[in-house]
């Protein structure tokens, strides 16, 4: 009896197992098949939602797990995406969204190889599918293997011909392995079949323009910016082919433009100085002239320490040296791969983790700046420097109390370190302590005089106390003390409290126009924005 | 520069295809021409057989001083006045621990007169033993006499011509003795007082004692250091006081400038003002261009005229550089050589004070890419009367391989044919086996040698023999040359510009002391005339302001001018 009753309970507990399945599954079918509704609406966030609701009603729902692989590739989580489409696979290998999507995947974070290795398993199992064969090529092309990438490439034609984008990348491969007749045979090919390809156009267009053939560049290379405004470097061209052919204020123009998109073109502000010395425009020549040289100063020693690790690959001096000079033309991203190297390559580097710290900070993400100083920390425990990097972390993290221990560490080890107690003033103002912050900024005075963000600090705590016998400083003496702030410094941050003192002494005028300041130099930043709309109200009111 | 790739990003889901937006436009393309030349031309080394029997010396020895790179230059001039040009050769040393015994010297060959030449340098006084680089020729001290300065990393010489087949050194007394880093140099009279002046130029802050190591330190694979390793040099302008000395002015005068290093110069009215102005390539910097203001100073204007920077806004390795009209619109048009990987420049004079760079459209880019150049000229190769250009190519690094670089040290030199139609096309390959040897070529000279009516070529190459090559055929069509005695100024005529009306062919030459890299060309002038069997105007500019008229010349002779 009892081995009855055990058997039909299992039986039934089957059946609730196999019911409650069914519904999981249809739960999950219908949360993936909206997201792939919002795909098509290119609602990426909502779609991710629905798919991991998929998966977390179904953990074994492969396509979803491929779904949001594939979506995060598209946003460029690369981590998140790489997770997801791997799961994919190990609950069904050989799922062809996956695989496809993570060879993508290794194309877009250059390895290469495996991206290769991949596509060519693919090319074998699907070999009818064109979209794997074009991933092939543009993984060979992107890692300059032209022969290689030629050959894919006609291979996809052969599957289906008369595919414009793929005849204008062959003749870019041909190009590259300097076949010039067959590179201008293809990109024609591709412009009979689309005429307003920008590629095909500023790249057939330069061709010509490089054999002197004029006449035949500009008007593709017109056509090139006319389809493809963005395409910087064919607009630049077609400065060079204006110049040439001595239309020298339509190519002053053309320049113009090219800085406008990219402020930083060297070529284009040494051709636009030598177009308006043509055009007599010489003190306009000679602006652009003096932004051209100190731009190629720049590029000159960026270029001399580059050419130093060519020599030196395995020196982790040179690359903190060239990370040191891409930090000073603001090029932060490249000075954090500098860094990181010279630290891979000596992981002792203490002023590599500092920089790297600093450099994190500066393009604000605080966890990673966060691992650079503990990092430095553990190797030297005792460097100051460290220690404040570290609170300023915290302090921008909310973190209050690990950052008063970190800048008083700091203080421990580096005493004159007055940019240490400033934090703690800063510290102790986040807190609503305002005696200690005001006391505190006025010793931080007392050591460096000019130590603007204790006086940017102080006129902020007056801006905020209200006068009550124990604060009586006058507007004047707030207008004062923020007024040196941004002598020293033009910081936009600044500039906000001097507007608001200049608001608070009635100087209203000033006022706006210092916060209008602030906004042309951070013109993204809401704050500045809402305050200049404060005063504007302010002074309607009045 | 590396070709760029950009990405269009590629759709979701399963949409992989990528497109990639090449951008080409540092990329240049070995492109073979078609030969057009006319094959009956040819040029054959006849080193040998002309009795030159020289070797360049540049004094290796495995510790990669950077003199070594540089090369020579060398001279046609008619030192003894016989009316056929004989050659200098400047020749490096020995330098620390290099073993050889024999001590190199310059070497002055006097042209037999049978297409042979004698070394005469030990009579003559002129062999000497510093580490040469550049020479230039002129009469400095107006007595008919061609004299000879040589640059030197160290104190440069002055050679004045005694006018009996002998020189004395006078360097000290004259005050040109210049003791940095020299390279190539040149004369003219730019404050037109009828003393020919010398331009020097200076290349780097080199301390021999101090030769660092540069290349792959990781592998231990030594290289002749960049430029960027040292600090440039300002160059010399001496004015000629007319008395046998000559006075530095180059702070006084507007040409001090210590960001060049330079390495080639030519003199040229780029403005037809009649004030000589002053090209100078320099090694990585910003070639200079000094505009002569006529008030006996000058204004520095390369960038603002468009000739400092490539077309890209780029410092390029300015090696050698030569003035000529290459259009014959009567407007001096400029070139230089660059490094590998960078393309030799073609500016067009637009007659409007600026310079177009007429690199892609005479279609010369894309030829020169591979080619390390050094000595540049424009040269009438086969008397059509437009000027072909002359390249001298090699490389400096020795061991290209090991360092991980593309190309060869030796290289072809490149001969371009000028097409009358505003480009051009390099048709060495067919110009005989002179023109396809693959030698470490640095500076050229040119000259009537044998004396047949064609512009032959004297090539010097690194720490090997020199070329001369002999051109044959180049006759075939009609010719003058134009020996000018001047007698308001300097003897040589040195900056005398003359135009030749043929026709509707019309050519512009001047007589210029040294262009190229290191070199002088012989000072008298050479004009091709193709068919014409006369020459209907030849229009003397003399450097004191006359101007002398010859008309209805008849072609295939050395026509004598003095000035009236």
């Amino acid at each position: 009896m009892l081995s009855k009753l055990t058997h039909f309970l299992s039986f039934l507990c089957f059946v609730l197992f196999c019911i409650g399945n069914v519904c999981h599954a249809q739960i999950s079918n219908e949360f993936y098949r909206r997201g792939m509704q919002e795909i098509q609406q290119g609602k990426y966030g909502e779609a991710i939602q629905n798919f991991q609701k998929a998966v977390e009603q179904d953990p074994n729902f492969a396509k979803a797990h491929a779904a949001l692989g594939t979506i995060h590739l598209q946003l460029g989580n690369y981590k998140v995406a790489e997770t997801s489409l791997k799961q994919a696979l190990n609950i069904e290998p050989g799922l062809m969204q996956a695989e496809t999507n993570l060879a993508l995947l290794y194309s877009r974070t250059s390895r290469y190889e495996k991206a290769t290795e991949l596509y060519i398993k693919l090319t074998r199992e699907h070999p009818k599918v064109v979209g794997i064969w074009l991933g092939l090529a543009s993984v060979y092309q992107q890692n300059n293997q032209f022969q290689q990438a030629i050959e894919t490439y006609q291979q996809s034609l052969i599957l289906s011909a008369n595919q414009p984008e793929v005849l204008t990348n062959l003749a870019s491969c041909y190009e590259s392995t300097q076949q010039l007749d067959k590179a201008i045979e293809y990109y024609k090919r591709a412009l009979n079949l689309k005429p307003n390809l920008p590629m095909a156009n500023g790249n057939l267009g330069a061709i010509y323009s490089q054999q002197g053939e004029l006449d035949k560049a500009l008007p593709l290379l017109e056509n090139a910016v006319r389809y493809g405004p963005d395409f910087v470097s064919a607009r630049y061209s077609l400065g060079l082919v204006l110049t040439k052919k001595r239309e020298f204020q339509r190519a002053a123009n053309t320049f113009r433009t090219v800085i406008s998109q990219q402020s930083d073109h060297i070529g284009a502000y040494y051709n636009l100085a030598q177009a308006l010395f043509r055009l007599k425009q010489v003190e306009e020549g000679k602006s652009a002239m003096e932004t051209y040289r100190r731009l190629n100063r720049i590029a000159q020693e960026i270029d001399t320490r580059e050419q130093a690790i060519l020599n030196e690959p395995n020196n982790s001096q040179k690359h903190y040296q060239l990370g040191l000079a891409y930090e000073k033309y603001r090029k932060y991203n490249e000075a954090i791969k500098s860094f990181q190297m010279a630290i891979r390559l000596n992981p002792k580097l203490t002023t590599g983790h500092y920089k790297l710290g600093q450099l994190y900070f500066r393009v604000r993400k605080l966890p990673d700046s966060e691992k650079a100083y503990l990092a430095g920390i553990a190797i030297e425990p005792e460097q100051a420097p460290l220690h404040t990097g570290l609170a300023a972390v915290y302090y921008m993290q909310g973190r209050l109390d690990e950052a008063f221990d970190e800048y008083t560490a700091s203080l421990k080890y580096d005493p004159r370190l007055v940019v240490a107690k400033g934090g703690i003033a800063a510290i102790h103002h986040r807190r609503g302590e305002i005696d200690d912050a005001i006391r505190t900024y006025q010793e931080v005075l007392t050591i460096d005089a000019d130590a603007h963000y204790a006086l940017n600090g102080l006129a902020r705590i007056y801006l905020e106390v209200k006068p009550n016998g124990k604060y009586d400083n006058t507007p004047q003496d707030i207008v004062a003390l923020a007024e040196k702030a941004v002598r020293i410094v033009q910081f936009p941050q600044y500039m906000q409290t001097l507007a608001l003192a200049y608001h608070h002494a009635g100087q209203h005028q000033k006022a706006i126009q210092t916060i209008n300041a602030a906004i042309k130099l951070e013109p993204n930043n809401t704050t500045y924005h809402q305050t200049l709309a404060k005063i504007r109200a302010d002074i309607r009111k009045d | 520069m590396k070709k760029q790739i950009h990405r269009l990003d590629s759709r979701y889901p399963s949409q992989m295809f990528m497109c990639l937006w090449s951008i080409p436009f540092f990329l240049f393309h070995l492109m073979v021409s078609p030969v057009i030349a006319d094959t009956h031309i040819q040029f054959v080394d006849v080193t040998q057989d002309a009795g030159i029997h020289w070797t360049h010396f540049d004094g290796r020895s495995g510790e990669k001083y950077c003199m070594e790179m540089l090369g020579s230059g060398a001279a046609f001039f008619d030192y003894d006045a016989d009316g056929d040009p004989d050659l200098y050769l400047v020749n490096g040393a020995p330098l620390p621990r290099n073993n050889n015994k024999e001590k190199p010297t310059n070497c002055l060959y006097e042209n037999n007169g049978d297409g042979t030449f004698t070394d005469v340098t030990q009579k003559a006084g002129v062999g000497d033993e510093g580490y040469g680089h550049g020479c230039a020729v002129g009469d400095y001290d107006n007595d008919g006499n061609l004299d000879l300065y040589v640059t030197n990393y160290g104190t440069n010489r002055l050679y004045k011509n005694n006018g009996d087949g002998t020189f004395r050194d006078v360097t000290e007394e004259a005050g040109v003795t210049e003791p940095r880093w020299s390279t190539s140099c040149a004369f003219a009279d730019y404050d037109k007082d009828g003393n020919i002046d010398l331009y020097v130029v200076n290349y780097l802050e080199y301390n021999i004692d101090e030769n660092p190591w540069c290349g792959l330190k990781e592998k231990g694979i030594r290289a002749y250091c960049e430029p960027d390793n040292f600090d440039a040099q300002s160059d010399t302008l001496y004015r000629n006081n007319g008395d046998g000395t000559f006075t530095d002015v180059t702070k006084s005068i507007g040409i001090y400038n210590d960001t060049g290093k330079g390495l080639g110069v030519a003199w040229g009215d780029y403005n037809n003002d009649g004030n000589p102005d002053i090209y100078v390539a320099n090694d990585s910097t910003e070639n200079f261009f000094y505009t002569n203001t006529g008030n006996g100073a000058f204004t520095e204007v390369g960038y603002m005229i468009g000739v400092a920077l490539s077309e890209n806004g780029v410092a390029e390795n300015g090696m050698g550089t030569a003035f000529g009209d290459w259009d014959n619109d009567g407007w001096l048009d400029l070139t230089v050589t660059n490094y590998s990987e960078q393309t030799n420049t073609l500016y067009h004079n637009d007659g409007d004070g600026f310079f177009t760079d007429a690199t892609t459209i005479t279609k010369t880019a894309p030829v020169t890419y591979p080619f390390l150049g050094w000595s540049t000229a424009f040269v009438d190769y086969d008397n059509d009367g437009y000027g072909d250009v002359f390249v001298a190519n090699g490389h400096l690094q020795d061991n290209l391989t090991d360092l991980g670089l593309e190309g060869t040290y030796g290289q072809r030199n490149l001969f371009f044919k000028n097409l009358q139609n505003g480009t051009f096309a390099e048709v060495s390959q067919s110009l005989g086996p002179g023109m396809t040897l693959e030698d470490v070529s640095r500076g050229t000279t040119f000259a009537d040698y044998d004396l047949d009516g064609d512009i032959d070529i004297f090539v010097t190459n690194s720490n090997t023999p020199p070329r001369l090559l002999r051109n044959d055929g180049g006759n075939r069509n009609n010719w003058i040359q134009i020996k000018l005695k001047a007698t308001k100024s300097s003897s040589d005529a040195v900056g005398t510009r003359v135009k030749v009306t043929t026709g509707d062919l019309f050519q512009i030459r001047e007589v210029q002391s040294g262009d190229g890299y290191l070199s002088q060309r012989e000072l008298k002038l050479h004009f091709g005339i193709g068919r014409h069997n006369s020459v209907d105007k030849i229009e003397v500019h003399w450097v004191s302001g006359s101007i002398q008229i010859v008309e209805g010349v008849t072609t295939n002779q050395v026509l004598s001018l003095s000035e009236e």
